[in-house]
């Protein structure tokens, strides 16, 4: 681990290794960006991080940096670079920021990585909740479903938390011995025969009989005079 | 005739027809359209064993007036290239069989935010992740038949 003060540093690490960034908390950031004086130039690695991300009331950073760029302008005058590699056995602070960054990037093995670190044990719903978040925009959705679940075993009376764990849950099966139709062949035929005629419009069919189209899903839906047994599509 | 294992136990209760053939304008591949009701609305949807969720055209979602008090919000999803904003809800998808028994469950469906001044240009997606992960499936592309069955709780 390296602390950036206001200099070029020399990471130590091979080019294209992948590396995390995160803002020490318990720094003087006073003179945080956009007033910082110095604008250290560090040699980033090809990790695609392109945006501005907050990070407390006034403070913040901006990596203009990442692909195709090799350089990252650091407007804050403390923060860690980190090796992110998996076989990495240093201790991470700072783990909310990098949590943040790794969300931000959509990488989602770093944010996975950061976030096993982590003790959730230890964690308020509000963390939770904003984890499941930074989990979705990271495009870890099995750990967003597994944080939701967690947080709401960890805190059963949190609203937000219960409904997220609801929504993100596994698949539930429900009903499985309903009875077959026969409607589904002929209105595949009809769509294979005239289909072509109302292609990107919305059309209702019933038994392989056209009911109405139309340009949009509401608008043929409420020209039915009734919707038993009715396919709703759109023409492709 | 439905899928079975070696001891007869069945792969597959439920079997429809698909259609095989692209889903955009702009594309040549063909894609796999089975017919399903969601929230018991039937429509067509794409199997994209690729794609997370079920991502429900907005069009149904329309249709289906689904109170947003309901979902979750959820950051803009990568689909096709495109960075699209929208919702997390808990929907009901029945497979619908033309032979043996349809099968219903409750998964996780992205609905994307309904655009007024424009359609959606996409079609219904079945993502493995968070739909179509609890299920078994298979299909025949020589009948262009679609199989489904309830996996097993300790599978």
């Amino acid at each position: 681990m390296n602390r950036l003060a206001a200099a070029q540093v020399d990471t130590g690490l091979a080019r294209g290794h992948p590396m995390l960034l995160s803002v020490a908390p318990t720094e003087d950031t006073t003179r945080g960006w956009p007033n910082v004086p110095l604008h250290p130039y560090v040699d980033w690695p090809d990790v695609p991080l392109h945006t501005y991300v907050d990070w407390g009331s006034k403070t913040g950073y901006r990596i203009l940096g990442g692909t195709p760029s090799p350089w990252a302008v650091l407007g804050r005058p403390f923060v860690h670079l980190m090796d992110a590699a998996p076989a990495a056995q240093a201790t991470y602070p700072g783990t909310d920021a990098m949590l943040i960054l790794a969300a931000e990037s959509g990488n989602e093995a770093a944010f996975v990585q950061v976030a096993a670190k982590i003790d959730w044990s230890q964690c308020a719903p509000i963390d939770f909740v904003r984890a499941v978040g930074l989990a979705l925009t990271a495009g870890a959705h099995l750990l967003a479903r597994n944080l939701a679940s967690e947080g709401t075993r960890l805190h059963s009376d949190d609203q937000q938390l219960r409904k997220m764990a609801r929504v993100l849950a596994p698949p539930q099966l429900l009903n499985a011995d309903i009875t077959p139709t026969g409607s589904v062949r002929p209105n595949q035929t009809w769509l294979r025969d005239n289909g072509g005629q109302y292609e990107g419009q919305w059309v209702a069919l019933r038994q392989g009989t056209l009911l109405a189209a139309g340009r949009t899903a509401r608008e043929v839906w409420d020209r039915l005079q009734s919707t038993e047994g009715v396919m709703l599509t759109k023409v492709f | 005739m439905l899928l079975r294992f070696e001891d007869d136990s069945p792969f597959a209760q439920g079997a429809c027809p698909y259609l095989h053939q692209p889903v955009t304008a702009e594309e040549t591949t063909n894609r796999i359209l089975v017919t399903v009701k969601i929230e018991g609305v039937e429509t067509q949807a794409v199997v994209d064993t690729g794609g997370v969720w079920l991502v429900c055209d907005p069009g149904i979602a329309e249709v289906l007036e689904l109170d947003p008090e309901d979902g979750i919000e959820c950051p803009p999803l990568q689909i096709r290239g495109d960075r699209v904003p929208g919702m997390l809800h808990r929907l009901r998808v029945t497979f619908v069989a033309e032979e043996g028994e349809s099968l219903q469950l409750q998964g996780t469906a992205f609905v994307p935010e309904s655009d007024p001044h424009q359609t959606w240009p996409l079609p219904t997606f079945l993502g493995f992740h968070g739909c179509l992960e609890r299920i078994r499936f298979a299909v025949n592309p020589s009948t262009q038949m679609f199989y489904f069955g309830p996996a097993n709780e300790a599978e």
